[in-house]
């Protein structure tokens, strides 16, 4: 890695996460900040996305496609998902040097726009869980396939093991985060040789199986199972929404930054979940720790838990980071020391790793529901309002004017035609897919429902502005 | 609309210095909204189609 690249990933890690705890750290870049070349920015996003969570997409959408449809359902997705993230946070975070909950401030207004934090409170939260619980369920596999440990203690084993990567992250996230981003390129390198490997031997090794496999739980549509593969593509990249504006705004130019977006982070998703479809649908299974042992041995098993820990521990800690200064932004938390804060990030992380690890994990597909019933309506809102309403033009001092009747105000400090348009959108959203039992009704089986939620929103945002905040004065349009 | 209340200088300095180079800016250009276009829809929606078959 270059002293430059270097410094800029540790930038990046500071101004996403707070780390350096600096009063200017959360402060807008200028144009002299913005600094980050397109390569450096796809590397920190690849970085960033590349994890674990990946096997887990991969598996469900194998529980609904076989290999082909899924890896085009899992990828044309992702791609979707991440142009619909591109253009909501893109565009304002690289001409103000914004980060994404600070963009939400305009449409949401100057107390409104907590609802951006909260979000992105609670998907962290939700991702980092996926990610400990991963990595201890891959723990306790291990240890039961080498004959350290008996099936009993798989509760046991697992719990222990979410608890010490909580520690970890915490202990790391005091110490500093410079030794973190100085191994996140060996990270990536490690993660992309052995993932590689990994779909060498699966597709070697496992193609006729994988080729003759049945989706598990396939709905006896095809249609249907194949635009819910899609549907869980858009929502896991929408998801990316909390982390995007944070990394790209310290690039010079939105031009700089939209195919490092694209590709950095919208590409790498599906292309691990690969191996996740692959292994649910040729051994049952889609934690590495399991079908590698499988495959090779107790030392595949070894290479695979090591991958897991390389891929989920450098993300969770940099997921922690992000929730931290997510929170240092409200403010009754302002004023708190940074351990504190550290722990509102990680105790909820622990309490779901520990109390219910398998009703989480096992209920994945509903997390993934909620990110799309409430991503979706988010980045809606700010497309119509930066591209269309404001015409790419943004008051940045009224983005730092917490006054009463400041432009950004609105009704009491919130703008409730935002809250209405996201209240349609999630009413869409639930219309068309229930995010507990995933009984849809039509057109979900045309359109998804992501999409037709963000096109509502969006309508219903730009119809209410037009005809009430615009000619109210309110919004400063 | 610089003059804020409980803003530090510093802060107040960088928003002046945004909002003057924000004047100049440009947000994406054609051939950008020609790429995300491609990577976003056309490329998602062939995808799907080959899927399909």
């Amino acid at each position: 890695m270059t002293g430059n690249s270097d410094h800029a990933l540790h930038t990046s890690v500071a101004e996403m996460t707070g780390l350096d705890l600096k009063t200017d750290e959360s402060w807008p870049l200028t144009s002299s900040e913005r600094n980050w070349t397109s390569m450096q920015l796809a590397m920190v996003l690849m970085v960033t996305a590349c994890a674990t969570w990946c096997f887990v997409i991969g598996e469900y959408v194998g529980y609904y496609l076989g290999f082909k449809a899924g890896f085009a359902a899992m990828t044309a997705g992702s791609m979707i998902g991440m142009f619909i993230v591109a253009l909501a946070t893109v565009p304002s975070a690289t001409k103000y040097g914004i980060d994404t909950v600070v963009s939400c401030r305009p449409q949401f207004g100057m107390r409104g726009w907590l609802i951006g934090v909260v979000l992105q409170y609670i998907s962290i939260i939700g991702w980092n869980s996926i990610l400990l619980i991963f990595f201890g369920k891959s723990v306790s596999q291990l240890l039961i396939t080498l004959g350290w440990a008996t099936a009993d203690s798989t509760g046991m084993i697992s719990a222990v093991a979410t608890v010490i990567s909580c520690l970890f992250v915490f202990i790391v996230l005091r110490g500093g985060a410079s030794a973190v981003v100085r191994i996140s390129t060996p990270l990536f390198v490690a993660i992309l040789l052995i993932g590689c490997w990994m779909i060498y031997l699966l597709l070697m090794r496992e193609w006729d199986k994988i080729e003759a496999a049945a989706p598990a739980y396939a709905s006896g549509s095809f249609q249907w199972d194949y635009v819910t593969g899609i549907e869980l593509g858009i929502a896991t990249l929408l998801s990316w929404w909390p982390y995007v504006g944070a990394m790209v705004r310290v690039t010079p130019s939105a031009s700089k930054a939209a195919m490092p977006a694209m590709l950095g982070m919208g590409l790498p998703v599906p292309l691990l979940s690969v191996i996740g479809l692959a292994a649910i649908l040729s051994l049952g299974v889609s934690d590495p720790s399991a079908w590698m042992i499988e495959l090779g041995g107790p030392v595949y098993g070894v290479i695979a838990l090591l991958f897991v820990i390389f891929a989920n521990i450098g993300t969770a800690v940099t997921g922690v980071y992000a929730t931290a200064i997510g929170l240092k932004n409200i403010p009754g938390v302002q004023n708190a020391s940074w351990n504190t804060t550290l722990l509102l990030a990680i105790v909820p992380v622990a309490f779901v790793g520990l109390m219910l690890p398998d009703l989480f994990f096992n209920n994945f597909g509903t997390f993934l529901a909620f990110i799309g019933v409430t991503f979706g309506p988010m980045c809606a809102i700010q497309i119509v309002d930066y591209l269309i309403l404001r015409r790419e033009r943004l008051n940045i001092f009224a983005l730092y004017d917490h006054r009463a009747g400041s432009p950004y105000w609105f009704w009491g400090g919130i703008n409730w035609i935002a809250l209405a348009a996201m209240g349609a959108g999630i009413g869409t959203y639930l219309y068309l897919l229930d995010p507990i039992t995933y009984a849809s009704r039509t057109p979900y089986e045309y359109l998804t429902a992501s999409l037709p939620t963000i096109l509502i929103s969006g309508v219903v945002y730009l119809v209410l502005s037009l005809l009430i905040t615009r000619p109210s004065g309110k919004g400063s349009y | 609309m610089d003059d804020l209340p409980n803003v530090p200088d510093a802060l107040r300095e960088k928003l002046v210095e945004i909002d003057r180079d924000s004047r100049t800016a440009s947000g994406f250009t054609t051939r950008d909204w020609m790429l995300l276009l491609l990577t976003g829809v056309v490329f998602p929606v062939t995808l799907i189609w080959w899927g399909a078959q």
